[in-house]
């Protein structure tokens, strides 16, 4: 059951990453915090990071690095047009998905 | 600080620093690349600091740090996380496609890998390896500075360019350590590597097609190359380190103020030489005042070294300025330079040694004066210590009753560098003194020289020079002085020898005393080491009543005094002359003119004359720097000029008063002009031209007189023609004493030498003392005697008895007194013509072999050259000589040996 849980959740992750992103802006830790606000994602920074790292090297997210008044500079992310098409087309796709499971699950639901 | 008090700061940092570094191990080791290594661990850095400000804390202990590590996710989690994410989706796979195999991941790693090896490579071989060789080469060959321009004329330009290879090294080895060291300086270095290797790329970037060409044809050239490629390699680091940000954003901006500080550099390299442009504009301007603003400004923001490179004509200073000045200020030309470099310093730019972009190559084997022909003039020159004399022996005689000495000066040279020089030296002669002699060993024969007139001589030399045969040259360089040439001095220790024979008077102190001086180097662009002396060897008909210091006196049985011994170049310049005795009844004396018709005498008769006051006196004192230790015994001087007298004093300076005339003078007039000279500072090179121009007015005629004091004035600032312009239309000039106390070529004296003649203030080898007893002389008449001599046509008449030995050279002083005399009467008898009647002159000087102000001394290498010049050698029995001291000990053997055989004999026979 671990498992199972552990995989659906990083799948999901990037998605998450990308929907947080969509709103504006914000740091690794910023961001880690706010995917932290979501029940049931508990997710970490070994999680997180890499995902951020991949994304930008894949062109979907832009850095910038600006001065923190805590300490080292913060690495602000912020989606591309390539995040932002990429994030619609997965959105669609969670969509479909969710809608499949939900119709193959809607008795027990309700 | 307590002592067992946990140390905050350190002990985290490292503990902060371990646990990034573990993470970004595990990441590399799961195959992610470094650019996303590099971000991972800058956010989980961000993080870190962010819990801990979060927690309140300031500097966090190393137990802190723990307990704030403690809630992170641990480094091998990363590299599960990072593989999830490889299998997850990567680069462009479709959301729905299959996992990317293993495989695929293992090639990125590879990929990566070969990446980063083939970039060290790069930087090890373009940016260390390739930049170090080039600026070795350079430093050691100067080849780029030579054929173009020199990239590193200054050891801080040496400096800045070792710092891109060794920051590319320090950046290598940096981002290979765990964790990474000296971030903030690496950072800074980068940057100014970066502004020294950019421009240096710019500049070198037109040799770029001429270094692959030759890289394609020739297979090297790689040189002309290495700037863009260590530029490349600073980028390249520049991206390695990048990864570095990561820990602090002060690298980023250490990097930038490292690029901003190498820049600043390149531009303070160049900031000195833009002043000096700017100040030499200024300086060379018609304006006195100009001029003035100019040199302070030269003084105060510009380079001498920056104005001697615009003397020859350069570029400037490897920096900015080479790009920046030909577009907006312009250059000054190198004439002009050369004029300011006079009135900065007050020596001629050629003086010293050139800037290195211009000396020869270690390849070149040429002289530097012929590769750059246009700097070819009397000037000695810079001293080279790798020309040197090796050996110099003066073989003199001094007949008193007569008054007339001969000195042979031999000296041998010897050339230690490795391309052609020129031997060259200003000496000065004894009083009254002419060079009558010339000889050149040629294949180890000693040849004569041709005389002719001044420009002939030249030519003949400057065209053997340029076929780096072997002349030598002598011309006068002033009165009592000449400069002498000798080329090429051949390379590798090869060596040459001359010798100048001078014929001169001995002046009289009293009937009974005449004083004998010795030849000395001026200037000289030769040295002379410790362990050579001049070997001294005269002979005088006279007693000498004192040796000087390090020479001997001995009788050499014919009743004549020996003076010998060994001085040191130093003591032989300080050597006053020697007080020679004659017999004060020998007042006349009648030798044949061995240069004339075979019945022509010359006669020489001593007159005793009275010193007379001159009316009017004009004082010119040139204020060059070269001056500044003489202005106070000129001041001390001028009290002992006659009360009563007119007088006036032009100081040669840029913006010095002029009298409007000469005015009857008391003591407290001289008094006024001694404290205005010593108030004066003597500076930078001053013009005599206008000064003299004016004491020629101020003088009025020929009741005036003019005592000139100065020192060299080696470049014509302003035309001297007008100067020229009044000795020569004048109907009675002024007498012009004149007295150079600084060594150095003075070519207004020279000009009116030539044209109207100079005379000398009597001198007793003290300058200060020689011009206070000069003035004083006027105030209180005292006695002198002077020889006169004249040339008679005497049939049958007896020749003296004595000075038989020095008979030549009575009749070239009289030949010399009649040269001169003629020169100054020239003017007056072609005051209406336009061309000087100098033939005559030439000839006379030319019959009597003597180097004047209108006549020069050569040596060539063989006859078809005197024939191409149109000159002849003397005839070697016509020139005066010495005997040799070997032939003095073989007569004095040969005498011993013939009495002890007549001793022998007479005993044998008286036994018998």
């Amino acid at each position: 059951m671990r498992s199972w849980v552990a995989q659906m959740r990083k799948g999901l992750i990037e998605l998450c990453v990308l929907g947080v992103l969509r709103d504006g802006e914000a740091y690794g830790y910023q961001l880690l915090q706010r995917l932290g606000e979501a029940d049931g994602l508990s997710i970490s920074e070994s999680t997180v990071y890499p995902i951020l790292a991949r994304l930008a090297e894949d062109g979907m997210i832009k850095v910038r690095v600006a001065p923190s008044p805590t300490g080292p500079p913060r690495r602000y992310y912020r989606l591309t047009t390539l995040g932002q098409d990429r994030l619609k087309e997965m959105l669609t796709y969670w969509k479909d998905i969710r809608l499949a499971v939900e119709k193959f699950h809607k008795g027990e639901q309700a | 600080m307590s002592g067992n008090a946990p140390e905050p700061g350190t002990g985290a940092t490292r503990r902060k620093e371990e646990h990034l570094h573990a993470v970004d191990e595990a990441l590399r080791r799961a195959g992610v690349s470094e650019r996303e290594r590099r971000n991972i661990t800058g956010d989980l850095r961000a993080q870190i600091e962010e819990m801990i400000a979060a927690r309140g804390i300031a500097g966090p202990t190393a137990e802190e740090m723990d307990s704030v590590l403690a809630e992170l996710d641990p480094p091998e989690t990363f590299a599960a996380a990072a593989r999830d994410n490889e299998t997850l989706d990567r680069k462009s796979a479709p959301l729905d496609s299959p996992e990317t195999a293993p495989s695929a991941v293992a090639a990125a790693s590879v990929a990566v890998s070969i990446w980063t090896i083939l970039s060290r490579i790069y930087v090890v071989l373009f940016g260390i390896v390739l930049p170090i060789g080039t600026l070795g080469f350079e430093a050691a060959t100067h080849f780029c500075g030579q054929q173009l321009f020199d990239p590193i004329p200054t050891w801080w330009h040496v400096a800045l360019v070792a710092l891109v290879p060794l920051m590319n090294l320090a950046v290598l080895v940096a981002t290979t350590r765990n964790p990474p060291q000296n971030g903030p300086l690496l950072a800074f270095g980068n940057g100014v590597a970066l502004a020294v290797s950019a421009f240096y790329a710019i500049v070198f970037l037109p040799m770029v097609p001429i270094g692959v060409v030759a890289i394609l044809y020739v297979g090297a050239g790689l040189l002309p190359l290495a700037p863009l490629l260590a530029f490349f390699a600073v980028l390249l680091c520049r991206s390695r380190q990048k990864w570095l940000d990561t820990y602090r954003v002060t690298y980023v901006r250490g990097r930038g103020w490292g690029f901003l500080v190498g820049i600043l550099l390149l531009l303070s390299f160049s900031a000195s030489e833009m002043a000096t442009n700017h100040g030499a504009q200024l300086a060379s301007s018609p304006s006195s005042e100009n001029r003035t603003r100019g040199l302070w400004w030269i003084r105060t923001f510009g380079s001498k070294d920056a104005l001697l490179r615009f003397c020859y004509g350069n570029s400037g200073e490897f920096g900015p300025s080479m790009i920046l000045l030909p577009f907006f200020s312009g250059m000054v030309t190198p004439k002009d330079a050369q004029t300011v470099y006079y009135r900065l310093t007050g020596h001629a730019f050629n003086t010293v040694e050139p800037p290195r972009s211009v000396r020869p190559g270690v390849w070149d084997r040429s002289d530097f004066l012929e590769l750059n022909p246009d700097f070819r003039d009397e000037s000695v020159g810079w001293r080279d210590s790798r020309l040197s004399l090796v050996a110099s022996r003066l073989d003199g005689m001094a007949d008193s009753d007569v008054g007339v000495g001969y000195v042979e000066w031999t000296l041998t040279f010897r050339n230690s560098a490795s391309w052609q020089r020129e031997a060259k030296a200003e000496i000065a002669l004894p009083p009254g003194g002419v060079v009558s002699r010339l000889t050149l060993w040629v294949n180890g024969e000693e040849r004569e020289a041709a005389f002719a007139g001044r420009e002939q001589v030249k030519e003949a030399y400057e065209r053997v020079v340029s076929r780096r045969q072997d002349p030598v040259l002598v011309n006068t360089s002033g009165r009592d002085r000449v400069i002498m040439q000798c080329f090429p001095v051949p390379p590798n220790g090869g060596e040459m020898k001359t010798r100048i024979g001078i014929t001169f008077p001995l002046p009289l102190d009293s009937l009974s005393s005449a004083r004998c001086a010795f030849p000395r180097f001026i200037e000289r662009n030769f040295s002379i080491p410790k362990d050579v002396s001049h070997a001294v060897w005269y002979e005088s008909t006279g007693t000498i009543d004192q040796s000087p210091t390090g020479l001997k006196l001995a009788a050499n049985g014919n009743g004549n005094t020996l003076l010998t011994g060994s001085v040191s170049d130093t003591k032989l310049c300080d050597m006053k002359p020697v007080v020679v005795a004659r017999h004060a009844d020998v007042v006349e004396t009648k030798l044949p003119d061995i240069r004339s018709t075979a019945t022509a005498m010359i006669r020489q008769h001593i007159q005793e004359s009275q010193t007379s006051r001159p009316k009017r006196v004009v004082l010119v004192v040139d204020e060059s720097e070269s001056m500044g230790a003489f202005l106070p015994a000129i001041a001390a001087a001028i009290p002992s000029l006659p009360a009563g007298t007119e007088f006036a004093m032009v100081r040669a300076r840029d913006g010095a008063d002029i009298p409007a005339k000469a005015q009857p003078a008391t003591a407290r007039e001289y008094q006024a002009a001694a404290e205005m000279l010593l108030a004066d500072t003597a500076e930078g090179g001053q013009d005599n031209v206008p000064a003299l121009r004016q004491a020629w007015d101020l003088a009025g005629g020929a009741e005036g007189t003019i005592v000139w004091i100065h020192g060299p004035q080696p470049l014509r600032i302003q035309p001297v023609d007008e100067l020229i312009q009044c000795v020569e239309r004048a109907a009675a000039g002024p007498v012009i004493y004149e007295m150079q106390v600084a060594p150095g070529r003075n070519f207004v004296v020279n000009e009116l030498e030539r044209t109207y003649g100079l005379t000398g203030i009597p001198s007793k080898g003290n300058p200060a003392e020689d011009l206070k007893q000069f003035f004083s002389s006027w105030s209180t008449p005292v006695k002198s005697w002077a020889y006169q001599r004249e040339k008679v046509d005497t049939v049958g008449d007896a020749a003296s008895t004595t000075g038989t030995r020095t008979n030549a050279h009575l009749a070239r002083l009289w030949a010399y007194d009649k040269v001169m005399e003629m020169i100054r009467n020239r003017n007056s008898k072609t005051r209406q013509v336009t061309e000087p009647a100098n033939q005559p002159i030439i000839d006379l000087a030319a019959n009597y072999q003597l180097v004047t102000p209108v006549t020069g001394a050569v040596v060539l290498e063989n006859q078809a050259q005197y024939r191409e010049a149109g000159l002849k050698a003397v005839d070697a029995s016509s020139v005066p000589t010495i005997p040799e001291p070997e032939t003095w000990a073989m007569i004095i053997v040969a005498v011993i040996v013939l009495g002890v055989a007549v001793v022998r004999k007479h005993r044998q026979w008286k036994l018998a």
